[in-house]
Protein backbone atom coordinates (compact mmCIF):
# COMPACT_ATOMS: atom_id res chain seq x y z
CA UNK A 1 0.00 0.00 0.00
CA UNK A 2 2.99 2.36 0.74
CA UNK A 3 4.84 2.03 -2.60
CA UNK A 4 1.22 2.07 -4.25
CA UNK A 5 0.49 5.39 -2.54
CA UNK A 6 4.03 6.39 -3.33
CA UNK A 7 3.85 6.02 -6.91
CA UNK A 8 0.59 7.93 -6.46
CA UNK A 9 1.67 11.03 -4.96
CA UNK A 10 4.61 11.21 -7.56
CA UNK A 11 2.42 11.21 -10.25
CA UNK A 12 0.42 13.87 -8.74
CA UNK A 13 3.33 16.15 -8.26
CA UNK A 14 4.30 15.95 -11.87
CA UNK A 15 0.38 16.48 -12.75
CA UNK A 16 0.48 19.08 -10.61
CA UNK A 17 3.74 20.40 -12.02
CA UNK A 18 2.82 20.75 -15.69
CA UNK A 19 -0.10 23.50 -14.99
CA UNK A 20 1.61 26.63 -13.02
CA UNK A 21 -1.42 26.98 -11.07
CA UNK A 22 -0.66 23.31 -9.66
CA UNK A 23 2.74 24.29 -9.18
CA UNK A 24 2.26 27.22 -7.37
CA UNK A 25 0.13 25.10 -4.97
CA UNK A 26 2.76 22.58 -4.15
CA UNK A 27 5.16 25.88 -3.36
CA UNK A 28 2.56 26.65 -0.84
CA UNK A 29 2.28 23.18 0.17
CA UNK A 30 5.79 21.52 0.48
CA UNK A 31 8.06 23.08 2.57
CA UNK A 32 11.55 25.25 1.59
CA UNK A 33 14.26 22.23 1.47
CA UNK A 34 12.13 19.44 -0.46
CA UNK A 35 10.40 22.16 -2.68
CA UNK A 36 14.27 23.26 -3.87
CA UNK A 37 15.31 19.67 -3.93
CA UNK A 38 12.11 18.82 -5.97
CA UNK A 39 13.08 21.76 -8.49
CA UNK A 40 16.61 20.14 -8.81
CA UNK A 41 15.32 17.32 -10.15
CA UNK A 42 12.77 18.27 -12.41
CA UNK A 43 15.31 21.09 -14.03
CA UNK A 44 16.99 17.60 -14.47
CA UNK A 45 14.26 15.52 -16.02
CA UNK A 46 13.82 18.40 -18.76
CA UNK A 47 17.25 18.88 -19.44
CA UNK A 48 16.86 14.69 -20.30
CA UNK A 49 13.13 15.27 -22.23
CA UNK A 50 14.11 18.02 -24.13
CA UNK A 51 12.99 17.22 -27.70
CA UNK A 52 14.02 20.89 -28.86
CA UNK A 53 17.58 23.12 -28.11
CA UNK A 54 15.32 25.89 -27.04
CA UNK A 55 13.89 23.43 -24.22
CA UNK A 56 17.38 22.02 -23.31
CA UNK A 57 18.50 25.90 -23.07
CA UNK A 58 15.45 26.54 -20.68
CA UNK A 59 16.17 23.38 -18.79
CA UNK A 60 19.64 24.13 -18.31
CA UNK A 61 19.67 27.92 -17.61
CA UNK A 62 16.75 26.51 -14.94
CA UNK A 63 18.86 24.14 -13.41
CA UNK A 64 22.01 26.97 -13.77
CA UNK A 65 19.65 29.71 -11.68
CA UNK A 66 18.93 27.24 -8.86
CA UNK A 67 22.53 25.96 -8.13
CA UNK A 68 23.50 29.42 -8.16
CA UNK A 69 20.79 29.88 -4.99
CA UNK A 70 23.19 29.83 -1.59
CA UNK A 71 22.92 26.88 0.09
CA UNK A 72 21.51 29.27 3.17
CA UNK A 73 18.41 30.23 1.47
CA UNK A 74 17.87 27.07 -0.02
CA UNK A 75 15.97 26.04 3.00
CA UNK A 76 12.98 29.16 2.39
CA UNK A 77 13.16 29.14 -1.51
CA UNK A 78 10.21 27.85 -3.73
CA UNK A 79 11.04 27.70 -7.03
CA UNK A 80 8.86 24.90 -8.32
CA UNK A 81 6.42 27.64 -9.98
CA UNK A 82 9.33 28.63 -12.48
CA UNK A 83 9.67 25.18 -12.70
CA UNK A 84 6.25 24.59 -14.72
CA UNK A 85 6.66 25.81 -17.78
CA UNK A 86 9.92 24.77 -18.62
CA UNK A 87 9.13 20.93 -17.89
CA UNK A 88 5.90 21.60 -20.13
CA UNK A 89 8.17 23.14 -22.95
CA UNK A 90 10.24 20.13 -22.47
CA UNK A 91 7.40 17.36 -22.44
CA UNK A 92 5.70 19.38 -25.06
CA UNK A 93 2.71 22.01 -24.59
CA UNK A 94 0.50 19.12 -26.46
CA UNK A 95 1.89 16.46 -25.07
CA UNK A 96 1.52 17.79 -21.41
CA UNK A 97 -1.77 19.12 -22.28
CA UNK A 98 -3.04 15.14 -22.62
CA UNK A 99 -0.55 13.94 -19.79
CA UNK A 100 -2.77 15.90 -17.16
CA UNK A 101 -5.86 14.40 -17.94
CA UNK A 102 -4.34 10.79 -16.87
CA UNK A 103 -2.68 12.03 -13.74
CA UNK A 104 -5.98 13.36 -12.94
CA UNK A 105 -7.67 10.30 -13.13
CA UNK A 106 -4.99 8.10 -11.79
CA UNK A 107 -5.06 10.22 -8.52
CA UNK A 108 -8.21 10.51 -8.04
CA UNK A 109 -8.78 6.34 -8.67
CA UNK A 110 -5.27 6.64 -6.42
CA UNK A 111 -7.35 8.52 -3.68
CA UNK A 112 -10.67 6.28 -3.93
CA UNK A 113 -8.64 3.29 -3.74
CA UNK A 114 -6.50 4.02 -0.60
CA UNK A 115 -9.73 5.44 1.21
CA UNK A 116 -11.37 2.00 0.73
CA UNK A 117 -8.01 0.66 2.61
CA UNK A 118 -8.38 2.69 5.33
CA UNK A 119 -12.16 2.08 5.69
CA UNK A 120 -11.77 -1.78 5.30
CA UNK A 121 -8.64 -2.23 7.55
CA UNK A 122 -9.93 0.59 9.99
CA UNK A 123 -5.66 1.27 10.08
CA UNK A 124 -5.51 4.96 11.46
CA UNK A 125 -1.79 5.20 10.06
CA UNK A 126 -3.11 4.81 6.29
CA UNK A 127 -5.57 7.73 7.16
CA UNK A 128 -2.38 10.37 7.13
CA UNK A 129 -0.88 8.69 3.42
CA UNK A 130 -4.28 8.94 2.34
CA UNK A 131 -5.20 12.40 3.02
CA UNK A 132 -2.18 13.26 1.32
CA UNK A 133 -2.99 11.59 -1.37
CA UNK A 134 -6.51 13.22 -1.35
CA UNK A 135 -4.77 16.49 -1.29
CA UNK A 136 -2.03 16.10 -4.16
CA UNK A 137 -4.93 14.87 -6.57
CA UNK A 138 -6.66 17.86 -5.50
CA UNK A 139 -3.88 20.01 -6.91
CA UNK A 140 -3.83 18.35 -9.96
CA UNK A 141 -7.10 18.16 -10.11
CA UNK A 142 -7.32 22.02 -9.44
CA UNK A 143 -4.03 23.09 -11.73
CA UNK A 144 -5.77 21.29 -14.51
CA UNK A 145 -8.75 23.05 -14.80
CA UNK A 146 -6.88 26.24 -13.77
CA UNK A 147 -4.55 25.85 -16.01
CA UNK A 148 -6.60 24.79 -18.70
CA UNK A 149 -9.04 27.89 -18.51
CA UNK A 150 -5.42 30.19 -18.23
CA UNK A 151 -4.07 28.18 -21.08
CA UNK A 152 -6.24 28.45 -23.80
CA UNK A 153 -6.52 32.32 -23.10
CA UNK A 154 -2.82 32.36 -23.36
CA UNK A 155 -2.88 30.63 -26.62
CA UNK A 156 -5.32 33.16 -28.41
CA UNK A 157 -3.42 36.02 -26.58
CA UNK A 158 -0.01 34.65 -27.83
CA UNK A 159 -1.44 33.52 -31.31
CA UNK A 160 -2.89 36.83 -31.93
CA UNK A 161 0.49 38.63 -30.84
CA UNK A 162 2.55 35.98 -33.13
CA UNK A 163 4.62 34.64 -30.17
CA UNK A 164 7.13 32.71 -31.72
CA UNK A 165 6.94 30.06 -29.12
CA UNK A 166 2.80 29.56 -29.63
CA UNK A 167 2.98 26.30 -31.65
CA UNK A 168 4.70 23.36 -30.92
CA UNK A 169 7.32 23.67 -33.71
CA UNK A 170 10.31 20.86 -33.52
CA UNK A 171 13.22 22.56 -34.08
CA UNK B 1 7.93 23.91 -45.59
CA UNK B 2 9.46 26.35 -43.21
CA UNK B 3 7.59 29.53 -42.81
CA UNK B 4 10.21 32.89 -43.18
CA UNK B 5 8.40 35.47 -40.75
CA UNK B 6 8.67 39.23 -42.53
CA UNK B 7 8.73 41.21 -39.31
CA UNK B 8 9.84 40.21 -35.75
CA UNK B 9 7.02 39.65 -33.46
CA UNK B 10 6.67 42.01 -30.34
CA UNK B 11 8.76 39.92 -28.08
CA UNK B 12 11.58 39.27 -30.20
CA UNK B 13 11.93 42.90 -30.63
CA UNK B 14 11.75 42.96 -27.24
CA UNK B 15 14.63 41.07 -26.91
CA UNK B 16 16.74 42.06 -29.72
CA UNK B 17 16.52 46.06 -28.51
CA UNK B 18 18.17 44.94 -25.28
CA UNK B 19 21.32 43.42 -27.15
CA UNK B 20 21.18 46.45 -29.44
CA UNK B 21 20.96 49.16 -27.02
CA UNK B 22 24.08 47.07 -25.33
CA UNK B 23 26.05 45.93 -28.35
CA UNK B 24 29.01 44.54 -26.11
CA UNK B 25 26.62 42.35 -24.21
CA UNK B 26 26.53 38.79 -23.32
CA UNK B 27 23.63 37.82 -21.54
CA UNK B 28 21.93 34.58 -20.93
CA UNK B 29 18.25 33.55 -21.37
CA UNK B 30 17.41 33.56 -17.93
CA UNK B 31 18.67 37.37 -17.19
CA UNK B 32 16.71 38.33 -20.42
CA UNK B 33 13.54 36.73 -18.74
CA UNK B 34 14.45 38.38 -15.58
CA UNK B 35 13.94 42.07 -17.13
CA UNK B 36 11.62 40.95 -19.85
CA UNK B 37 9.04 38.73 -17.97
CA UNK B 38 8.70 37.54 -21.10
CA UNK B 39 7.75 33.64 -20.60
CA UNK B 40 10.57 30.82 -21.02
CA UNK B 41 8.31 28.72 -23.55
CA UNK B 42 8.38 32.25 -26.15
CA UNK B 43 11.75 33.47 -24.82
CA UNK B 44 14.02 30.33 -26.04
CA UNK B 45 13.03 29.84 -28.92
CA UNK B 46 12.95 33.43 -29.70
CA UNK B 47 16.52 33.36 -29.03
CA UNK B 48 17.52 30.64 -30.93
CA UNK B 49 15.53 32.25 -34.17
CA UNK B 50 17.06 35.65 -33.61
CA UNK B 51 20.36 33.60 -33.61
CA UNK B 52 19.98 30.86 -36.22
CA UNK B 53 17.27 32.16 -38.88
CA UNK B 54 17.82 35.70 -38.76
CA UNK B 55 21.33 35.53 -37.69
CA UNK B 56 21.16 39.19 -35.96
CA UNK B 57 22.55 37.25 -32.78
CA UNK B 58 25.33 34.99 -31.77
CA UNK B 59 25.82 31.85 -28.95
CA UNK B 60 28.04 30.11 -27.29
CA UNK B 61 28.32 27.84 -24.52
CA UNK B 62 29.62 29.49 -21.16
CA UNK B 63 33.36 28.47 -20.62
CA UNK B 64 33.09 27.09 -17.75
CA UNK B 65 34.21 23.54 -16.25
CA UNK B 66 30.32 22.20 -14.73
CA UNK B 67 32.20 19.92 -11.99
CA UNK B 68 34.12 22.77 -10.82
CA UNK B 69 30.90 25.64 -10.81
CA UNK B 70 28.66 22.53 -9.71
CA UNK B 71 25.90 23.98 -12.72
CA UNK B 72 25.79 23.45 -15.73
CA UNK B 73 27.20 25.94 -17.99
CA UNK B 74 24.37 27.99 -19.58
CA UNK B 75 24.43 29.54 -23.48
CA UNK B 76 25.43 32.94 -23.62
CA UNK B 77 24.08 35.44 -26.72
CA UNK B 78 25.35 38.78 -27.90
CA UNK B 79 24.43 41.06 -30.74
CA UNK B 80 26.39 39.43 -34.32
CA UNK B 81 27.90 43.30 -35.06
CA UNK B 82 28.21 41.75 -38.66
CA UNK B 83 24.30 41.86 -39.14
CA UNK B 84 23.95 45.15 -36.16
CA UNK B 85 22.52 47.51 -39.19
CA UNK B 86 20.04 44.74 -40.24
CA UNK B 87 18.70 44.36 -36.69
CA UNK B 88 18.10 48.13 -36.33
CA UNK B 89 16.50 48.03 -39.44
CA UNK B 90 13.98 45.40 -38.30
CA UNK B 91 13.80 46.81 -34.93
CA UNK B 92 12.52 49.83 -37.24
CA UNK B 93 10.33 48.05 -39.12
CA UNK B 94 8.63 46.55 -36.01
CA UNK B 95 8.17 50.37 -34.59
CA UNK B 96 6.80 51.64 -38.13
CA UNK B 97 4.43 48.75 -38.80
CA UNK B 98 3.05 49.11 -35.39
CA UNK B 99 2.83 53.19 -35.61
CA UNK B 100 1.02 52.32 -38.85
CA UNK B 101 -1.52 49.60 -37.07
CA UNK B 102 -2.53 52.00 -34.17
CA UNK B 103 -3.45 54.22 -36.88
CA UNK B 104 -5.79 51.70 -38.34
CA UNK B 105 -9.36 51.01 -38.26
CA UNK B 106 -9.74 48.12 -35.61
CA UNK B 107 -11.40 45.83 -38.73
CA UNK B 108 -8.14 45.93 -40.89
CA UNK B 109 -5.39 45.01 -38.85
CA UNK B 110 -5.83 41.35 -38.87
CA UNK B 111 -2.82 40.30 -40.26
CA UNK B 112 -0.85 43.28 -39.98
CA UNK B 113 1.94 42.05 -37.91
CA UNK B 114 3.16 38.36 -38.95
CA UNK B 115 5.04 36.19 -36.54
Amino acid sequence: VIAAVTVFVILALVGGMLHRAGARVLDWILPGGINYYLAEQVARLCIRLAGTAAARDAATDLLANLKTVDRDDRASYRPLAECAPVLRRSVGSARARSFVPLFVGVNLVGASAAMGVVLASRAPGYAVLTATVSATAAVTFLGFVTGRRVSRRERDRRRAEGHPGSDDARD
Amino acid sequence: MSRKPRILSKPSATILRMFVDDPRAELFGFQILKETGIPPGTLYPALRALAEDREFLLHRLEDIDPVEAKRPARRLYRLNIDNAGAARAALAEVANRRSTTARMPTGSRRGAVTA
